[in-house]
């Protein structure tokens, strides 16, 4: 058969070789690139993740990124206190400068590193609580601090996280996670469970072959240093930018943007639905405890502080008095409840104002202050337990 | 011309690399931001 037709234009310029060496080099260069840089801290004069520089804003640092943030304070000997949970304790609304674990760091002085892990919507014991626990790994002195709510029939979440569950699935395939009998007989159980959601098998295959591929890691740091390409309402009209030049909140919000008329009802009920956590059963046999036991893995437990968080008197004055009785009643329940587990427990916000919240659990600027009051001895106390202040 | 060619292949086998890297990493984003609701 005679081929009439000359060579096309691809057959022209382009040598198949060369052509298909570029792809598979450059593609092998890009994942060998991921996993330099995934070791490597790229958040210098890391405060916390705020709302550019986390998933609000389509940006997810790996487990890999959050790991070398927490190593590169480790070199200094100081006790390392790694705050978890959610916006409570991710300070949201308040300033960089007002935010509640400054305070924290300031009163605990340097002999402490306080590294703000906490996210808002996380639940107690996801993101923040896994840095703590692979850091544990590779060094003896951290103190893990997270929340929860009142009442001993709430759960704090699943083991492998409840909002962002890529960040386990991305440290269990990269081989961070050591073994823990209660939590990998749950993530067995929820394997099992989630065998039909196709999410879920699709959330698990794209962590295996990232293990191998390191695009989170390559792509997040490049979107962070160099160039983001990621459009989002947040960043829309600089969305190129890099994200290290997003800088944190530097204004609290306004008192004005206080206790909204239109939250008023949703806050109010949010306060009544916690009143029917209340356990009567055995505190250690409470749905909570027994969530505690396979989302923290036994070794984090002693170092861990859980802080059972009132809510904002403005709402809780507003319960009937058998309700603020039962409300109250939880708090006892709830820190025995925990303190079965082995985690350390203690109220949070007890005797505050209304003017010390800008909600019904947000903290203003003045409520930050008593926060970082009342939680400085509990942390230095637990860092004695622990043996971490041998050396004075 | 044929090195010439050669190089030019190369740099773009190179670029659709790095795009198909790329893309794995975009392909696993949601398609919009997380809807955060206090709680």
């Amino acid at each position: 058969m005679n081929d009439l037709q000359g060579p096309g234009l691809f057959e022209r310029v382009l040598s198949p070789f060369p052509f298909i060496c570029g792809v598979v080099l450059s593609f092998l260069a890009c994942c060998v690139l991921g996993r330099m840089v995934s070791n490597i801290n790229c958040h210098q004069d890391f405060a916390r993740f705020h709302n550019h520089i986390n998933f609000l804003s389509l940006h997810y640092p790996t487990a890999k990124q959050t790991l070398a943030i927490a190593r590169e304070h480790m070199n200094n000997g100081q006790i390392l206190v790694i705050v978890g949970g959610n916006s409570v304790l991710h300070g949201s609304y308040l300033s960089d400068q007002q935010v509640w674990t400054k305070h924290l760091q300031l009163l605990l002085g340097d002999r402490y590193c306080v590294l703000n892990f906490a996210l808002p919507g996380m639940s107690p014991t996801e993101f923040g609580a896994l840095v703590a626990d692979l850091i544990c790994r590779q060094y003896e002195r951290v103190i893990f601090v997270t929340y929860s709510w009142p009442g001993a029939t709430g759960v704090v979440g699943e083991a492998d996280g409840r909002t962002l569950r890529y960040f386990y699935w991305d440290a269990y395939h990269k081989g961070l996670i050591d073994p823990d009998a209660a939590r990998d007989a749950r993530i067995e159980l929820l394997t099992k469970w989630r065998a039909k959601d196709a999410n879920h098998r699709e959330l698990v295959l794209r962590s295996r072959i990232d293990s191998y591929l390191y695009c989170q890691d390559l792509w997040t740091t490049f979107s962070y240093s160099c160039r983001s390409t990621i459009w989002t309402p947040m960043t829309s009209s600089t969305f190129t930018r890099p994200r290290k030049q997003y800088q944190d909140l530097k204004v609290s919000i306004p008192a004005q943007y206080h206790y909204l008329p239109e939250n008023e009802q949703a806050g109010m009920q949010l306060v009544r639905n916690s009143v029917s956590r209340h356990w009567t059963g055995d505190p250690a046999a409470s749905p909570l405890a027994e969530s505690i036991r396979y989302c923290l893995p036994t070794h984090l437990r002693p170092r861990s502080l859980v802080l059972i968080a009132h809510h904002s008197p403005r709402f809780v004055h507003r319960l009937t008095a058998s309700e603020q009785q039962a409300y109250h009643a939880m708090f006892p329940e709830t820190i025995e409840a925990v303190a079965s587990t082995g985690c350390q427990a203690c109220e949070l916000g007890r005797g505050y104002t209304e003017l010390d919240y800008i909600d019904q659990v947000h903290s203003s600027s003045d409520g930050a202050v008593k926060m970082a009051a009342e939680v400085t001895p509990r942390v230095q106390e637990l860092a004695r337990q622990l043996g971490y202040l041998n050396e004075e | 011309m044929k090195i010439a060619r050669v190089i030019g292949s190369f740099v773009l086998g190179c670029g659709l690399g790095v795009v198909f890297h790329y893309a794995l990493y975009r392909m696993s984003l949601p398609l919009e931001p997380f809807v955060y609701v206090n709680f």
